[in-house]
Formats: structure tokens, C-alpha cells, sequence
């Protein structure tokens, strides 16, 4: 099942860029087209051989399986911090959320000690890229805009 | 040019310049450490402070911050899986899996060793072969360009051990995500979906920061500290004397490894991240037990790391003598040498003979200075890493992603890229399709592409223009070594088979277990 939902992604993938072409000068279609097609025909190949070896191989990669819930704790905590970024800036944003993901992360039920001390190495880490980046190599870093 | 040589070497012993050539290299790997600050942004920030230096300091110390800042890509990409530098991605691909086997101090001295053997490589080719280096390197035309682009390419044929089709299909996506912008050749917008900051296409760390290390911290928050496992407590601690005996008995592997470091570097364009990946395949390709890279192999990082700083002195090549830049550092160098008077060519060695000189001793101490303040600083930056909770790695490295992807362009659209990016390669690696050649055609797709249509440009007067692709002489090489590459896994794999079938009877097919990334 795993190579028949690769291969249509895929296929998906190449449908959407598909849709978009629009070359304005000669040879600017040649390489994205030759890549595009070349790809749909390995998606194609991929979703035959789910097809056709179904019963030979899953077509799963069996290292770095996550439980459903495990996965979606992860993805919803890193996009909410990379989705915060325009609002809360690095800084706010960095502590709360490296503070959340530490709390999460602990496999007994956090104490207010523990959220304590979590904290402290949130702000102690966040500052500490902040100042590095921001006053000593001069780059600057989102900023808090509520 | 002996006499001049020494005078560098003299030059390069005072206390003054030793200090200054120490300096460089530490910074230069600090930053070099730290995912998203490359060293052409390192050495473009540092080039302010030289102005106050007389051209030599300032020359050397910039020489040493680059030499530096190529090394100190292996760290992070050793302990965490986020290459510093796109010099480093082929360190991440055996550098990791060391580290998560808890031979993360091998690694680095790996590194450290390879890099150290690479650089003076590199030196070496500067003294001595610079001019003739140089004029060869102007024979590549875009048909070569071209060709060495696929080249690297085929590597995905020995990167995909588990599924061909899958490697492919990984490498062509790459290839697409590489067309997304403004083309490199007739100024096409394409593929943007609306958003203007894609014009200028898939920003290359951020990119290589989602599809390496975002699965990673997925991994990490996903299974929380009960689970995730980055080092292995049980297994004994190795011997520095050990780990460099073993390193260093495998002396081809560092020789050829910094020879193709260094000739990569002399093709302008070309540089340090299309050099490692080349020599990784090369070590892999001539490695008598290919199945273990990916997987912890030391030869992986020392072969990535000794041409990465081989790609320095290579790269100076050119940029001394014909005022070419090999790679984006060299052209803020080659600036500076401008800025000072100087102009490049072979009068350069001869009127400024002192200063070019001391230059290039300068890289080759800065290179020999790697190796104790590496020891000393990676191992103690690795022992720091590894005696921290999960819980706060997890996060620091989302932090360090962060800044990484939003630094290059001070864009909040890149952090999104990066992580879009991750979250689609952590569902990639499910169906077997690796981050490692998706990272592969986005580096190469650019350099590809601008060779295919620049070649059919040029040779639009004659009959066939694609034909010219096929009968130059130095076309014709590379279209060989392209096709041994793309052999060679298979005749290695018909080999074993020959030899297993030889000493054991064959497993019927039906009893093989299925590992769902077999062909």
C-alpha cells in the first residue's frame, strides 16, 4: 500500500506543477518539462509496482514508525511555533513553545518544579542565540508584533 | 618561487600572525557550526574588520575564517543532522547514524582528520599547479558543466541502496523543487504559486535543514525521552589514539578525497557542496563494504570532509590566477584583493609574490591548527550535546533550525519552507524515499539546467545543438564516468551475488523477509 500512496503523490506533485507552467522564453520549459515528465512516469511505475507486488513487499519503510498520536503531538507543536513566529517573534515565541515541547516531553507528570526548570533553560537558551545573532553577528531575528 | 615560499612560511611563524590565523579559524568554525550561517556569509561579514588591517592580516584572516568555517559545517551536521554548510550534507549521511550509534567522538575526529588532509591538499595545488590547473578549468563550457551535473546525479544510484526507483523518483523531486524561481538562463518565472518570495526558488539551507533535520526532531518530540535514543550508553568509550590509528589506515580514502575536493573547487561554480557528495560516492564506489555506508561509515565522513576543504585551496586556484572565483567565498576574497590593489593573474605571484604567499601558508597552518583546536572544541561540543536531556535537545535544535532558515533572507517564509519541507520528507521517508537524494537534485538541478540550456544557446547555429553535448573530448570523459557510476552498483551488487551463491546455498525468494524497499 505504501508504494500506491508514494506513486499517486507523486503524481499529485507533478498534476500541480503541471497546471502552473507557464514559460515565457524558449528553452525555459525544456528542463522543468523533461523532470516532470520523466517523473510522472516513475509515479506511474511506483503505483504498478504497489499494484503488482502487493504481496511481495508493504512498500513501508519499517525504521522511524510513530503511533498516530505521537506523530500529531509533534507536528501540531511545531507548527504552531513556526506559525507563531510572525506574531510572538522568535523571542516570546521561543520561550513558550521550547518550554511547552520540554514540558511535553517529560514522561512523568510535570511538578510546577519541573515547569519551573524548563522554563529557566528556555529562557536561558532563547536569550542566548537572541544576543548571539542579534549583537554579535548582526542578524536580525522575528520580533513581537501584537 | 621557493625564496617567496619561505618568506610566507617566516612570515606566517611570528607570534602576531599565528594569533591572527588561530582567531580566524576558531570564529570561522563557530559560525561554520551553526545551520544557516554559510561561510560566504561568514567571510562577507568579516570582510569590515579587515579594512583596518594591513592586506596581508587581512587576507590571511579571512583565508583561515574560510578554512575554518568549511570544517565547522561537520559538527552540527555530525551531532544533529543539520549541515552547516552545504559542504557538509554527505557528513550528515554516515556522520548521524555514527552519532546515534554513539561513535559520535569518531565522527569528529573523522572530520577533523579528513579535513585537515584535505585543506593541505588543496594548499598544495595552489603552490604548485595553479597555473596549469587554471587554464584547464577554462576548456568546461556549459556542455561540462553539464555533464558534471550528472555526474553527481548518478550518485544517487549508489545513495538508493535499498530501491533504485525510489532514489530516482527522490532525485527528480529535487530536480523540480530546483526549477521552482526565476530560471537561470531566459529569466522564466516559474512554479512561485503566487508567493514572491519563491522567485528567487528554494532557498538551499533552509531546504537542506527541513529535509534533514526536521524528521529528526519529529522523531525526537514524537517519542519523547523513553524512546529516543541518540547515543548508546553501553558501548565503551574509544581511544583518541585508536580512532586516529583507524582513521588514518586508510590512507586513499584521504588522498583521493582531497584531490577531488580540490579539482571540483577549481571549476568555478561548482565548490564545496557538489565536492563532498562526489568524493562520498567515489569512497563508496571503491569501498569494499559499500552496503555499510549510510550507515555509520567513517570513510563517509572523512571522504565529504576531505574534499570540502580540499575545495579551498582549489578553489583560490582561479581566483589568483585567472580572476575567476571557484566558489561564492573566493569572489568576496577575490574582492578584497581588489580593494587592495592587487589584481589577479600570474603577475600576482610574481609582484606580490610575499603576500600571495603568506595567503597560502596562512591556509595551510589554518589547516594544521583544525586539527588540535577541532579535537579540543568538537569533542568537547559533542560530549555538551550528548549530556543533554532530550527534552532540551528537541527543542534547541528547533531553535538553531529556526534562526537557520530565517537568517540567509530574513524571511518567516523560509522557516515555512523549511519545515513544510521536513514534514514532507519525514512522510517521504515512510515510502522509502530518502531527504539525501531530494537534496541531491535540488543542489545539482541549478548547475544542470544552466549547463543543458547554455549548451543548446551556444551551438544554436549548428544543425543539431544537442549533439554538442556528445562530442566534445571533455564531454566524452565525463559522459564515461557517468555511466561507470551509474555500473557500478550494480556490477559491485552481481559481484556478492556471485560470491554469496559461490560459499552459501541461496534463500528461496518467498523466505526472504520484506523489507518494503527491495529491487
Amino acid at each position: 500500500m505504501g508504494n500506491i500512496i508514494g506513486g499517486a503523490v507523486i503524481l499529485v506533485v507533478c498534476l500541480i506543477f503541471w497546471v502552473q507552467r507557464s514559460y515565457s522564453s524558449e528553452y525555459g520549459g525544456i528542463f522543468p518539462d523533461a523532470v516532470l515528465i520523466a517523473l510522472s512516469i516513475l509515479g506511474v511505475m511506483l503505483v504498478a509496482r504497489g499494484v503488482l507486488w502487493r504481496n511481495r513487499e508493504t512498500g513501508w519503510h519499517d525504521t522511524g514508525r510513530l503511533g498516530y498520536k505521537d506523530l500529531g503531538r509533534a507536528l501540531i507543536l511545531l507548527v504552531a511555533w513556526v506559525a507563531s513566529l510572525p506574531i510572538l517573534g522568535y523571542l516570546y515565541g521561543g520561550i513558550l513553545f521550547f518550554t511547552l515541547v520540554a514540558v511535553l516531553m517529560r514522561t512523568s507528570r510535570p511538578t510546577w518544579k519541573n515547569v519551573l526548570l524548563d522554563f529557566g533553560v528556555a529562557v536561558v537558551v532563547v536569550v542566548l542565540f537572541y544576543l548571539a545573532f542579534t549583537q554579535v553577528l548582526f542578524v536580525s531575528l522575528p520580533e513581537l508584533s501584537l | 618561487m621557493f625564496e617567496v615560499l619561505g618568506q610566507g612560511l617566516l612570515a606566517n611563524l611570528a607570534p602576531s600572525m599565528l594569533l591572527l590565523v588561530l582567531i580566524g579559524t576558531l570564529s570561522g568554525m563557530a559560525l561554520g557550526a551553526m545551520p544557516g550561517l554559510s561561510a560566504t556569509m561568514g567571510v562577507a561579514l568579516l570582510v569590515p574588520f579587515t579594512f583596518a588591517m594591513d592586506p596581508t592580516s587581512g587576507l590571511v584572516l579571512l583565508g583561515a575564517f574560510y578554512m575554518g568555517a568549511i570544517y565547522g559545517g561537520a559538527f552540527t551536521a555530525i551531532l544533529v543532522n543539520a549541515p552547516g554548510t552545504p559542504s557538509s550534507i554527505a557528513t550528515a549521511l554516515d556522520g548521524y547514524p555514527l552519532t546515534r550509534q554513539g561513535r559520535s567522538e569518531f565522527a569528529i575526529v573523522g572530520a577533523t582528520m579528513g579535513s585537515f588532509v584535505g585543506g593541505i591538499i588543496g594548499v598544495i595545488a595552489l603552490i604548485f599547479l595553479a597555473p596549469p590547473l587554471a587554464s584547464f578549468s577554462l576548456r568546461f563550457g556549459p556542455q561540462e558543466y553539464f555533464w558534471v551535473a550528472v555526474f553527481g546525479l548518478t550518485i544517487i544510484a549508489s545513495l538508493a541502496s535499498g530501491s533504485l526507483l525510489k532514489g530516482l523518483i527522490g532525485g527528480l523531486l529535487g530536480l523540480l523543487l530546483a526549477t521552482v524561481g526565476i530560471a537561470p538562463v531566459g529569466g522564466d518565472v516559474r512554479f512561485t504559486f503566487g508567493e514572491p518570495m519563491l522567485q528567487g526558488g528554494v532557498p538551499l539551507v533552509p531546504a537542506l535543514i527541513g529535509l534533514f533535520t526536521i524528521p529528526e526532531v519529529i522523531r525526537l518530540i514524537a517519542l519523547r525521552t523513553r524512546d529516543a535514543h541518540m547515543v548508546d550508553e553501553t558501548r565503551q568509550k574509544d581511544r583518541l589514539g585508536g580512532m586516529l590509528k583507524e582513521i588514518l589506515s586508510r590512507p586513499v580514502n584521504l588522498i583521493r578525497s582531497g584531490i577531488i575536493g580540490t579539482f571540483v573547487g577549481i571549476l568555478p561554480g561548482a565548490g564545496g557542496s557538489v565536492a563532498n557528495l562526489v568524493a562520498y560516492n567515489e569512497a563508496k564506489r571503491a569501498s569494499k563494504h559499500p552496503e555499510t555506508y549510510g550507515k555509520g561509515e567513517i570513510d563517509g565522513v572523512v571522504a565529504s570532509e576531505s574534499a570540502n576543504n580540499g575545495t579551498v585551496g582549489g578553489g583560490f586556484i582561479p581566483t589568483l590566477t585567472l580572476g575567476v572565483p571557484g566558489t561564492p567565498p573566493d569572489a568576496i576574497i577575490l574582492g578584497v584583493l581588489l580593494l587592495h590593489g592587487l589584481r589577479p593573474g600570474a603577475e600576482l605571484f610574481t609582484t606580490s609574490g610575499p603576500l600571495v604567499y603568506t595567503f597560502i601558508i596562512a591556509l595551510a597552518v589554518s589547516a594544521v591548527m583544525m586539527v588540535p583546536v577541532g579535537l579540543v572544541a568538537g569533542r568537547g561540543l559533542q560530549r555538551g550535546v550528548m549530556a543533554l536531556p532530550v527534552r532540551y535537545l528537541a527543542p534547541g535544535i528547533t531553535v538553531l533550525t529556526i534562526i537557520g532558515a530565517y537568517a540567509i533572507r530574513s524571511s518567516v517564509v523560509d522557516v515555512f519552507i523549511m519545515l513544510a519541507l521536513g514534514v514532507a520528507a519525514y512522510l517521504l521517508q515512510r515510502v522509502g524515499i530518502g531527504g539525501a537524494s531530494i537534496v541531491l537534485g535540488l543542489v545539482l538541478g541549478t548547475i544542470a539546467e544552466t549547463g543543458l540550456v547554455q549548451g543548446l544557446l551556444t551551438s544554436s547555429g549548428a544543425e543539431m545543438p544537442w549533439t554538442t553535448f556528445f562530442t566534445r573530448p571533455i564531454s566524452l570523459v565525463l559522459i564515461a564516468m557517468c555511466l561507470v557510476s551509474i555500473l557500478w552498483p550494480f556490477i559491485q551488487k552481481r559481484r556478492t551475488k556471485t560470491t554469496t551463491a559461490d560459499s552459501q546455498p541461496a534463500v528461496p525468494a518467498s523466505q526472504r523477509p520484506d523489507t518494503g524497499e527491495g529491487d
